[in-house]
């Protein structure tokens, strides 16, 4: 069991800029989510027509109806202008994870992938913050209720993206972990109890087959669409708050 | 086997570009997802609108029209009455008018006849008043024996069956 060796993403190459950027796994799959999500929308809107004449019109128009009820029930009417974006990070998070069902490195499981959409949702939200309260009652908001309470209120503000970027990736992350875990487990499980059998045959990890599968089941799939979905709807309510006045 | 980023690494590039990924789908879906529903939704409802409207006036027409065939059959049916009831009047006046020509015929004829009968009877009253003074003559030449002039006697024949 002292060949595993969980790492983060792999670094294909590195563009000597500065100190050297590497590219690695999660901007080469983060671009393979983003380009099949491309050609899954031209796929259902081609054609589209005022009587439906495809049921990829139906998905497509569902898709729609959905992430505008979502956006509308939490954010408002006038949110609904956003709808795209939160259709974005749906979108990109649950695919993202998914890629590892198809055995590739989930951009997800990178804390820069999850970091860079938390700092966006953070800098969204401070900017409704201010752009509803004014600069200075953005300030004062911070010695509400007392003055005392400044330092835990810049806490709590810090802690709103570090814990939504720590949520979705430690998620990712554990499942990834303990897939590789149980994987490596069950091999050498395979060789204890089956090593008996001669030649080619007691090498074959038996036991890999099958149970790794229910556990992909939970964390590939469940997890995935799981997480997406709450830090969607973390998302919608910060901004949705944030741009109420008296928040 | 390349290098491995560590599994808990921040690398400020990596969030940046995580940022623009984001921002791109974001276009992407807005450009290529959104607009094309939302253009084929805006048309859709155009239709529907359109297709409202045009119930509505239809039905409002419907409705116009029902009220004015309406109207036309009340008047029809007033018309109709009036009709019958002219026309029940004229043959009311009608008949009486033939029935009183009928009775005033049938009077001039009973007049007409009561007076041939008069005249009959004169003219046979007449007859027999001749017949009865020829007779006379010829009885009183009878019974004188001779011939009495005819013309003389009549006159005094005929005073006489006067007086009778």
């Amino acid at each position: 069991m002292d060949n595993i060796n969980i790492t983060g993403a792999k670094i294909y190459f590195t563009i000597p800029v500065g100190d050297g950027i590497p590219v690695t796994e999660t901007q080469v799959n983060s671009w393979i989510v983003i380009l099949a999500i491309f050609i899954l929308c031209l796929v259902l809107t081609r054609g589209i027509a005022v009587r439906p004449a495809s049921k990829r019109q139906l998905v497509a128009e569902w898709i729609v109806e959905q992430v505008e009820n979502l956006v509308r029930q939490n954010m408002g009417e006038e949110f609904l202008s956003w709808s795209p974006f939160i259709c974005a990070i749906l979108g990109l998070s649950a695919f993202s994870s998914l890629t590892a069902l198809l055995g590739m490195y989930p951009p997800t499981a990178d804390l820069n992938t999850i970091a860079g959409w938390s700092v966006l949702v953070f800098s969204l939200i401070t900017f409704y913050k201010i752009k509803t309260n004014g600069f200075l009652g953005y300030l004062k908001g911070y010695t509400e209720p007392i003055k005392i309470f400044t330092p835990f209120n810049i806490l709590s503000e810090l802690g709103t993206p570090i814990s939504m970027t720590f949520r979705h990736f430690g998620n990712v992350v554990s499942g990834v972990v303990i897939s590789t875990l149980v994987y490596a487990g069950l091999a050498s499980l395979s060789t204890l109890l089956l090593g008996w059998l001669p030649g080619l045959l007691g090498k074959i990890p038996f036991l890999q087959v099958g149970i790794p599968a229910v556990l992909s089941i939970y964390f590939d799939l469940f997890s995935s669409c799981m997480q997406a979905f709450i830090f969607a709807m973390l998302t919608m309510l910060y901004i949705g708050s944030a741009a109420k006045a008296d928040n | 086997m390349g290098d491995s980023l560590e599994l808990i690494s921040l690398e400020v590039w990596h969030v940046v570009a995580s940022i623009l990924n984001l921002l791109i789908l974001t276009l992407i879906l807005k450009k290529f997802l959104f607009k094309p529903v939302h253009n084929m939704l805006d048309k859709r409802k155009e239709q529907v609108d359109s297709l409202y409207r045009d119930a509505e006036q239809s039905r409002q027409k419907a409705e116009e029209d029902r009220a004015l065939y309406g109207e036309k059959l009340a008047g029809a049916v007033e018309e109709a009455e009036t009709i019958v009831r002219s026309a029940a009047q004229r043959a009311d006046r009608q008949s009486g008018e033939i029935l009183a020509d009928a009775k005033r015929r049938a009077a001039e004829t009973v007049k007409q006849a009561e007076e041939d009968i008069e005249q009959a009877k004169k003219k046979a009253m007449d007859e027999l008043k001749n017949e009865v003074a020829g007779i006379s003559v010829q009885i009183a030449e009878n019974v004188v024996g001779r011939e009495l002039n005819g013309d003389d006697h009549k006159e005094l024949i005929d005073s006489f069956i006067d007086r009778l």
